[in-house]
């Protein structure tokens, strides 16, 4: 149809450059530390050992064995036994993948919600604006771990309704986020020039503001996942999240906390591992976050 | 200044509409019939047929809601049906509130008498040792939430060496200093975001402030640092801080609700897990409903503390 006009404030890199270049543009400018980079490849590595370690392990997650509970470190039991004597480092290589992907679900709801109607908010002022601006502050006044109980207690247990729940606590993030940039952007020349050649407001936000906007949102998500991971945790520590044939690093806490006296080892490998799944997004954040600020320009 | 109260709570009313319907809708929310759900397995018919009146679930959704809203005005907020049959909802939280408040408001003091001076010390000296102290713990901080320090803590401190009492609550009438022997240890867990939150918020927009004209002129004059930092700057400093300091609120209140449940506190996060777990809803969406409104006042504390830090924000 018509060409694309780029938006020239993605990047902040030379506005000309050949398409191939424009298309990860936006990537290559959050990328541009090397410190966001490390942090990156060992969150990948990380996703890796939470989906390929559970079928390397040689025990499964429900496999007991009562009369070797609460064993410290051995050969066999790398991190121990918990009080039912299963295999500890199965257990957190399996909990690290319930909370990648509890976490994926709850900001994956959060966007889905919080960025069309920011888009649309920030780009149209109007009743819809005013509407969804009280839908946010709404959602924003509800203690996220307090509204996820309640859903759980309503809805039945499982960590899918209780993500739903947070996803939606975590959505005004989005909605804000997209509100200020659309509302930034709507008022530049290019999206003038789109609606001059007759560009629905489908495509004019999808095309053109949503590009502005990946960056920041990028940022939201990093930060929200860790969030996500954190509240998926403390619900199931809670004893109303995961239910008990899917392992959770939050009901392992629970269990070693429960039994503390016993043995007090058990209680740190999940606590650990949670520190650092949410220490390495919330450092991609904040690695991500710079780079947008200073535009991918090394300081 | 009650011009200003009664303003912002009136622009606030669409927003409490808008959590009574979330907290009303809960209900509704449940897979099949709510009265059985609550009345339990064992329950005879005529047994759910009760529960489903003193639910109000013969009634039309729109009766109920304006039912609902009726016990909200008179400030009865519901009945409880399973913990404590016939018991205001609200009854209970107020029973409960002593233990939180005492908990939140140790933490958020903890959390403030340890930011502000590590966040004046990291601004006067950017790159010094403090200023790396702080940034570290600002990264550490979001990945240690109150469920891994909290038994940490107990693990440490209470199991193994025995410094302070491991579980439980006393109440301030039990004297000082065994109220707070009991709550350190669990107002610390929630506090070491805050700490790292607002120690950052300090250190920045300290350092924007003492980049400004009157702070070169109040140094000029030759004033001690203690006084341009103490009398000229931090009062400036200190509007952001605030605003960072309401919005930890939401998360201290989750974090209470975690930690109350590690350290056996009688508190309102213990309150909303056994109504949650007995299947108790009014309870549970008068616990919605409150901890909203708390939020939303603790906002309204905010806007009010700007007209104290800034003058300029007393008139309008």
């Amino acid at each position: 149809m018509t060409t694309t006009i780029e938006p020239p404030r993605a990047g902040g890199a030379p506005v000309r450059s050949t398409p191939h270049r424009a298309r990860f543009r936006t990537a290559r400018m959050l990328l541009s530390e090397r410190r966001t980079r490390v942090v990156l490849a060992l969150l990948v590595l990380l996703v890796l050992v939470a989906f390929v370690g559970p079928l390397l392990s040689p025990y499964g997650s429900n496999e007991q064995d009562l009369l070797g509970r609460l064993q410290p470190p051995s050969g066999a039991h790398w991190l121990g036994t918990d009080s039912l004597g299963r295999d500890i480092l199965t257990l957190v290589l399996h909990g690290t993948r319930l909370s990648l992907l509890a976490g994926l679900l709850a900001v994956g709801t959060a966007v889905v919600l919080g960025t069309p109607a920011g888009l649309l908010a920030g780009y149209r002022a109007g009743p819809f604006g005013a509407i969804t601006n009280t839908v946010s502050d709404t959602l924003l006044a509800l203690p996220p771990l307090v509204l996820a109980l309640a859903v759980v207690g309503a809805y039945g247990g499982g960590v899918v309704p209780a993500m739903l729940a947070v996803g939606i606590t975590l959505s005004p993030r989005f909605y804000r986020v997209a509100r200020s940039v659309a509302a930034t952007v709507s008022k530049d020349a290019f999206v003038e020039a789109a609606r001059s050649i007759g560009c629905s407001t489908t495509r004019i936000l999808t095309r053109h503001v949503f590009a502005n906007a990946v960056a920041p949102i990028v940022v939201q998500v990093t930060f929200s996942i860790g969030l996500a991971i954190i509240a998926e945790a403390s619900l199931s520590f809670l004893g109303v999240g995961a239910a008990p044939p899917s392992v959770s690093l939050g009901t392992m806490a629970r269990d070693a906390f429960t039994h503390i006296r016993e043995a007090a080892f058990p209680i740190f490998p999940p606590c650990i591992v949670i520190a650092v799944i949410v220490f390495l997004f919330s450092s991609l954040g904040d690695g991500l976050r710079d780079a947008v600020v200073s535009g991918g320009r090394r300081t | 200044m009650t011009r200003f109260v009664a303003w912002r709570v009136l622009g606030m009313l669409p927003i409490i509409l808008l959590v009574t319907l979330v907290s009303f809708l809960l209900l509704e929310l449940v897979p099949g019939d709510p009265a059985r759900l609550v009345a339990g397995d064992l329950a005879t018919p005529e047994q759910v047929e009760a529960t489903r009146v003193s639910l109000g679930l013969d009634r039309n959704v729109v009766v109920r809601y304006i039912a609902y809203l009726g016990s909200v005005v008179t400030g009865s907020f519901g009945e409880s049906v399973v913990l404590q049959p016939g018991r205001g909802a609200m009854d209970l939280i107020l029973q409960a509130l002593p233990v939180t408040l005492s908990l939140t408001v140790v933490s958020l003091v903890i959390a403030v008498v340890v930011a502000v001076p590590l966040g004046v010390a990291a601004a006067l000296r950017r790159g010094s040792w403090v200023d790396q102290v702080l940034n570290g713990l600002t990264s550490l901080s979001l990945a240690l939430p109150p469920f891994v320090i909290g038994p940490l803590l107990v693990t440490v401190l209470a199991v193994t060496y025995n410094l302070f009492p491991a579980v439980g609550y006393q109440p301030l009438s039990a004297g000082f200093p065994v109220w707070f022997a009991y709550l350190l240890l669990p107002a610390l867990a929630i506090a070491v975001n805050p700490i790292a939150e607002i120690g950052r918020q300090v250190r920045g927009s300290l350092v924007d402030v003492l980049d400004q004209s009157y702070i070169r002129t109040a140094n000029a004059k030759g004033l001690s640092t203690t006084r341009v930092v103490g009398k000229h700057a931090i009062k400036n400093a200190a509007i952001p801080a605030v605003t960072v300091l309401g919005l930890q609120v939401t998360r201290v209140i989750g974090g209470t609700v975690v930690v109350e449940i590690i350290f056996a506190m009688p508190g309102i996060g213990a309150l909303a897990v056994n109504s949650v777990l007995s299947h108790d809803f009014p309870v549970v969406q008068a616990l919605v409903l409150f901890s909203a409104l708390a939020v939303l006042a603790t906002n309204l504390l905010v806007d009010l503390s700007y007209g104290y830090f800034d003058p300029r924000l007393r008139k309008g």
